[in-house]
């Protein structure tokens, strides 16, 4: 279920990027940095549901805390490329 | 520590230097700061020199004290260290070129933070060998080349957001194939995911590679992903053009040599034939498309992606002397394309263009400009004493004798179509009288830093042409160290 | 704008600060962090953006300092562990007991605190170069 979201999504992202107009090209690139973070955290494996904070009681059942690391290095680096993108377009539109 | 201490300089350096031009970004434009600047690029020579003294000492750390497979591995082999030395060099010369580029003006600051920005993500990218950790260090890469792009009085953000929106693109899908190999492998260390590979040949890992080398194919513009690069790179001042064609696109080139050296299934085929193939269009089609083009930089920026091809032929080519080629290729055409470019920048400071439709007898207005200008070409042809003779040489000797004789003949009608391009700029704008150009050629003299910058660049390039015993021995040391696959695994895993 | 939500937006940008404050402490064995602190106090930021229409009067143009300083902690977390003879970027963990309370601090709090500075500088920053441009 999870890559089957994740490839139609995709493929709407991908879509979008093609486009002409350069605000959906942007949506598109956001899109896109979204499903690779759920690409990212399912890379990892769904199994765990308990959080894995270091005083955790949970034996068992913990979820693997690396991918959540890499998506919120991703998130943030996204973040600032896609501010930066927002504002060239507002540079371009500006009569 | 001998060698820590360097290495922390070199990345506490490019820090402490953004910091200090952050706060001179206040000012319209501080007559000292290209000086400071000048001197934290002396500094970054010296600490890179420095370290580059122990080169036959491979020196591995790991961040915050985790073992090797779990945390953040940063090797310094002697392929970093000759590569950041000879970085260092160039970035010294191009800052001291652009104190007097009047394309730059009064964004002289953003220039110099974008400059140590690159510093400080190639001195990463080089090192690392964790591919998250890469993936960073790449997208710092990709935000210096932003600002060093906008450092331009005059308005290029139509160029800068298409290098933007495919450069993100690409960026993304190295972070699929980052999850992806994270999801077949269980490992984010190179090493790791190399040892991981030879018990399991998974389907999912080697496409997971592929992707990966597509994503790092679209910063490093080859074939079919190439486009961004004629576009964003001459629409912008000479110095800026000057960084992004030296660094930017040759560290992917070096990424991918280490990539491919650690991970056999690269070299292997099917991925080893296709990468081959795509190396030969990115060298076919980089030289027919500056066969269209007028402006002196737009051929040359068609011109970049053509060599980048050759150094990918060789990449890809799994035999020692093969690295010897791509590095000394890589190296060569760093020197000599940055000549280059920078007599295009210095014709376009001089005469307000650099279209071949609009200068004309550049040779008679400033006969030096013309000598270097010749020599920088031709070597970037391959006409034999030069640098780009040897270099052609051993990429044509290493594809033949490894039976691809397809790639021969490619890349020998590639180095005839550049002689052509070369000819082009030199019949045009130097020797050619021109009625239609409007431009007067007036004669005009270099100034002393022109020509300081000119000489410091191309004479690195005829020495390693005339004499190539001068880099060679360090040249074959690296091959030496990146073919002995298990030696490096075992220290990158075992530090 | 009216007196209440600009009185409001106020109080919005304590609790918000002080919550920031929290989270950025509580962050090594728990959710929250630098990152996270600066995104909450950035919130407390854009409601005082939105009542007044200018940043709060000592924080206009001062961007500049909280990025600076933010990368002089990341250095000094960076750089602590190396005078000592480990590797960079290792926790080293100091108890200091005032009272009866005992508090962990350590390297990773200052880098915690370098992300929160040099985050929070660069919303600073974005709302110093396009917000004002939007409402002024």
């Amino acid at each position: 279920m999870v890559e089957l979201t994740c490839g139609i999504l995709l493929a709407t992202s991908l879509y979008l990027i093609l486009d002409d107009s350069l605000w959906r090209r942007v949506f598109g690139i956001t899109l896109l940095g979204n499903i690779i973070n759920i690409i990212l955290l399912y890379s990892g494996g769904l199994e765990g549901i308990a959080p894995a904070f270091v005083s955790s009681t949970a034996k068992i059942g913990l979820s693997n805390p690396l991918p959540q690391a890499l998506i919120l290095t991703a998130i943030v680096i996204s973040f600032g490329l896609l501010v930066f993108l927002y504002v060239l377009i507002k540079v371009v539109n500006k009569p | 520590m001998s060698q820590l201490l360097p290495i922390t300089a070199l990345f506490i350096l490019p820090i402490i230097a953004i910091i200090v031009m952050l706060f001179f970004t206040t000012q319209e434009q501080h007559p000292r700061v290209g000086y400071y600047q000048l001197l934290l690029c002396t500094l970054s020579l010296v600490i890179t020199g420095l370290l580059f003294l122990g080169f036959d000492r491979t020196k591995v750390i790991t961040m915050a004290s985790w073992p090797a497979p779990f945390g953040i591995t940063l090797l310094f082999d002697t392929l970093t260290k000759f590569m950041l030395l000879v970085f260092s060099f160039i970035g010294l010369v191009i800052n001291y070129f652009s104190l007097g580029d009047h394309r730059v003006g009064r964004s002289q600051c953003y220039l110099y933070c974008g400059y140590w920005l690159l510093m400080l993500g190639i001195t990463g990218a080089l090192a690392t060998v964790d591919i998250f950790n890469l993936y960073v260090w790449c997208e710092v890469i990709l935000v210096s080349a932003f600002i060093i792009l906008r450092s331009d009085i005059k308005d290029n953000t139509k160029p800068i957001l298409h290098y933007a929106t495919i450069n993100i693109t690409g960026t993304l899908l190295l972070l699929i194939a980052i999850g992806l190999l994270y999801a077949s492998t269980g490992q984010l260390n190179m090493a790791a995911i190399a040892e991981s590979i030879h018990q399991d040949n998974s389907a999912l890992c080697i496409s997971a590679m592929a992707l990966l080398l597509l994503g790092l194919g679209i910063k490093g513009a080859i074939f079919p992903l190439y486009f961004w690069l004629p576009e964003a790179y001459p629409n912008t001042s000479s110095s800026a053009t000057l960084l992004l064609s030296s660094f930017v696109t040759k560290v992917i080139m070096l990424v991918i040599l280490r990539l491919v050296w650690l991970w056999p299934p690269l070299q292997a085929q099917p991925l080893q034939s296709l990468f081959i193939a795509l190396a030969c269009c990115t060298m076919v089609f980089g030289v027919f498309g500056a066969a269209n083009e007028h402006r002196m930089r737009s051929i040359l920026s068609f011109h970049i992606i053509s060599q980048l091809g050759y150094i990918l032929l060789a990449i890809f080519i799994p035999s020692q002397l093969a690295i010897v080629a791509a590095l000394y290729f890589l190296i060569h055409n760093v020197f000599v394309k940055s000549t280059l470019i920078m007599v295009a920048g210095i014709i376009e400071q001089h005469c307000g263009t650099d279209d071949l439709g609009r200068v004309a007898e550049l040779l008679k207005a400033c006969p030096l400009l013309g000598l270097i200008c010749f020599i920088a070409a031709m070597s970037l042809a391959g006409i034999p004493p030069l640098s780009g003779f040897w270099a052609k040489l051993l990429v044509l000797i290493v594809s033949f004798t490894t039976q691809h004789y397809a790639a021969v003949i490619f890349a020998i009608i590639v180095s005839l179509l550049t002689l052509y391009s070369m000819i082009k700029i030199w019949r045009y704008g130097f020797c050619q009288a021109n009625e239609t150009a409007n431009i007067a050629s007036k004669p005009f003299q270099l100034t002393t830093r022109q020509t300081i910058s000119l000489i410091g660049l191309s004479i690195p390039a005829v020495v390693i042409g005339l004499l190539p015993i001068v880099i060679f021995p360090v040249l074959e040391r690296i091959a030496a160290q990146l073919t002995d696959t298990t030696h490096v695994i075992n220290l990158i895993l075992g530090g | 704008m009216s007196i209440i939500l600009k009185n409001f937006c106020y109080l919005i940008l304590q609790i918000t600060s002080v919550l920031s404050i929290q989270f950025l402490l509580r962050g090594h064995n728990y959710p929250g962090g630098g990152f996270i602190g600066a995104l909450v106090a950035s919130i407390g930021v854009i409601f005082y953006l939105l009542a007044f229409k200018q940043l709060p009067e000592f924080l206009i143009g001062r961007y500049r300092y909280f990025i600076a300083t933010g990368i002089v902690l990341f250095i000094l977390s960076i750089t602590l562990p190396l005078v000592i003879g480990l590797d960079p970027l290792t926790g080293l963990w100091q108890t200091v007991t005032i009272g009866r309370t005992t508090i962990k601090l350590g390297t990773p709090l200052v880098f915690d605190t370098g992300v929160f500075l040099a985050v929070l500088g660069g919303f600073l920053c974005i709302f110093d170069k396009l917000e004002i441009e939007a409402y002024g």
